[in-house]
């Protein structure tokens, strides 16, 4: 699927192995050559300060954080991230080839 | 079996101890509210945020938030048949569709996107 769109959600907090996952499953899909657009949610917010993510976004990952979702969970606005509604979260699992969801 | 349009939302978690079936709904509804067909199921203790009182779930105090636009929008909710008697929750003014492992398991299997919280 060489250039296509990857959407990931990832909605569990940075202890639980999903995040492991969402990293190396946008590691591999950047390597690839494909877009990836990882949105954080609920619990997944609290993922925004990890390293990885801050170097994936240099490799070109898109990240996206739910804004209801940071303000609950005390993560203040960072400019890493696009503080968005679901509006986008809908936008993003019309448009990506293929979604995943991290829960 | 030909893939539908639709998003599925499925819903496991115990609203009685995570505020995650909670926060499904409201995702549910965003979604909802955008382009997408969606459609939910509920699963073992999940059906209780239907439940008339919802006090002693978690976050249930913002189920009136996002609740009453499905009920508006004559939102179809699937509940796990077994689940659904077991809590003996007969009343409830949302649309309610009793259905079995296996009819979940093809709505699954229809769906384009699927969620499970």
């Amino acid at each position: 699927m060489n250039g296509k769109k990857l959407g990931v959600l990832l909605s569990t907090p940075p202890e639980h192995a999903n995040l492991n996952t969402a990293v190396q499953l946008s590691t591999t899909a950047l390597a690839s050559g494909h877009e990836v657009y990882l949105y954080l949610i609920d619990e997944g917010t609290k993922n925004l300060s990890d390293a990885r993510l801050k170097e994936l976004k240099v490799q070109g990952l898109k990240l996206f954080i739910c804004a209801y979702g940071a303000q609950r969970h005390g993560i203040e606005p960072d400019d890493q991230a696009v503080f968005c509604g679901l509006v986008v979260l809908s936008d993003l699992i019309k448009g990506c080839d293929q979604f995943i969801s991290l829960n | 079996m030909g893939k539908g349009n639709f998003i599925l939302v499925l819903i496991k978690s115990n609203p009685l101890k995570n505020h995650r079936p909670v926060e499904a709904i409201r995702i549910a509804l965003g979604l909802a509210s955008g382009e997408h067909p969606v459609q939910i199921v509920l699963m073992d203790q999940a059906p209780l945020l239907l439940a008339q009182e919802s006090e002693d779930l978690v976050d249930g105090e913002l189920l009136p938030k996002f609740l009453p636009t499905f009920k508006e929008w004559g939102q179809t909710f699937y509940v796990e048949e077994e689940s659904w008697k077991a809590l003996k929750l007969d009343k409830t003014e949302y649309q309610v569709v009793p259905i079995s492992m296996s009819q979940i398991a093809k709505l699954l299997q229809q769906a384009s996107r699927f969620m499970i919280f």
